[in-house]
């Protein structure tokens, strides 16, 4: 059987296994128009090689080092441009957290919050989602940029359990709860949680905000005044204040 | 030796061995001498910011300089359907010849040309590869082919490319 012109280009190319090769040089011995066939595409072969140098143009000399040195060059412009992204993000966010900055009410507005929230509360990207005050939640907490000050209101007292406060050095007001029912509703002074059920809260309130208020069914029983800090809670090793839940809460004298 | 140095000294070597070829094969795709001769310097630097050879550096450097041609072929059709109205062929150039060819060859280099051109680019590709004696597998995998069916087209794209040259004068 004669090999077909693939088998013969592949003959010519060196591309057939040993087997094969020895195969179709068996038969090209006996076969004097196969034979024939495979020097007219050897031909072509040195035809089309002739034919497509007459396109070259000379090398041009690029030292190895040339691309060494723009290689590096990428490599600083990238590092500096990195630099630069890192040092816009971090001049973008100081500047959004400027109480009145221009750029903080760009954030509000991007975010849909209700023209009535104060100025200084803008709530972060990942609460974003629902214009309503009221915002129910399946994860419970919120977090929102402080103002000067900040009132937490709880609008009625959990039968049991604790409210943890502790100051943080960053610009966010962030206010989480152990149970899922728990509502939070942003106000012109800082937010009202609706606890749904018993269960402990912690919050998180920038060391640089005062006054800051914190009301439990309308009793005032953590405040920050002026850098004074009165409170009815204990404060653990680390400087968490504890406050346990009463049904019968009262303000702090 | 450590890797770095290793590293440095393979880049060299390829360097060395593989940029001539890279960029006769890219000039011969795109006619354009000097953006082959960029194309192929971006290969390099590219493989020089990975900081490891690949396995098969020859089709590396092809399969990213073919993609770098068809960026910069996309790039410039765009500039010129915004801009000039020519033919994106236009815009990538058909250099002159070598100041030491005569005017036959000239003509016969134009007839090449011309007939390559009349070749889809695959088709070019795969014969202007084994022209620089990459195997059907380094073929196949710089351009993402079938190894079993790089035979038969190279086998097509090596006739039409010949009946295009026939059809020429100065064929023979």
């Amino acid at each position: 059987m004669h090999p077909d012109e693939s088998v013969l280009w592949r003959f010519v190319d060196e591309e057939l296994s040993t087997s094969v090769r020895e195969d179709v040089a068996r038969h090209l011995s006996d076969c004097a128009g196969c034979a024939g066939r495979l020097e007219e595409l050897r031909g072509s072969s040195v035809s089309i090689t002739r034919a497509l140098a007459t396109l070259d143009h000379d090398a041009p000399h690029v030292p190895v080092d040339a691309v060494r040195s723009i290689s590096r060059a990428r490599g600083r412009r990238r590092r500096s441009l990195a630099a630069a992204a890192v040092l816009l993000v971090v001049a973008s966010s100081a500047a959004a957290a400027l109480p009145g900055s221009p750029l903080r009410r760009i954030v509000q507005r991007w975010l849909g919050e209700p023209a009535r929230a104060p100025a200084s509360s803008t709530i972060k990207p990942d609460q974003a989602g629902s214009t309503k005050a009221e915002r129910p939640r399946t994860a419970s907490g919120i977090a929102f940029a402080a103002g000067e000050s900040v009132t937490v209101d709880f609008a009625a007292s959990p039968v049991t359990g604790e409210l943890r406060i502790r100051f943080a050095d960053g610009a966010d007001v962030i206010a989480t709860g152990s149970s899922a029912r728990t509502r939070y509703a942003l106000t012109g002074r800082g937010v009202t949680v609706t606890p749904g059920d018993s269960g402990s809260f912690d919050l998180e309130i920038p060391r640089r905000t005062d006054p800051v208020r914190v009301r439990i069914a309308g009793h005032v029983v953590f405040a920050k005044v002026n850098g004074r800090v009165t409170t009815e809670g204990t404060r653990d090793s680390s400087g968490t204040l504890h406050l346990r839940f009463s049904s019968h809460q009262r303000d702090l004298p | 030796m450590n890797p770095p140095d290793t590293f440095e000294a393979d880049f060299r070597r390829v360097f060395d061995e593989r940029f001539p070829a890279l960029f006769r094969y890219l000039d011969r795709l795109c006619a354009d001498p000097d953006l082959a001769a960029d194309l192929a310097q971006e290969a390099f630097v590219r493989l020089y910011e990975r900081k490891t050879m690949p396995l098969e550096v020859r089709t590396w450097l092809v399969a990213v300089s073919s993609n770098l041609l068809r960026d910069e072929r996309r790039r410039r059709s765009r500039r010129r359907r915004l801009l000039l109205g020519r033919a994106a062929s236009d815009l990538m150039g058909d250099s002159e010849p070598s100041p030491d060819a005569g005017p036959l060859r000239a003509e016969v280099r134009q007839m090449v040309r011309a007939a390559l051109d009349t070749l889809p680019e695959r088709d070019a590709q795969l014969l202007l590869l084994r022209e620089e004696g990459l195997s059907y597998r380094e073929i196949a995998l710089a351009l993402g082919l079938n190894e079993v069916s790089v035979g038969t087209l190279l086998l097509r794209a090596r006739a039409a490319f010949q009946t295009a040259m026939e059809a020429r004068p100065y064929a023979s």
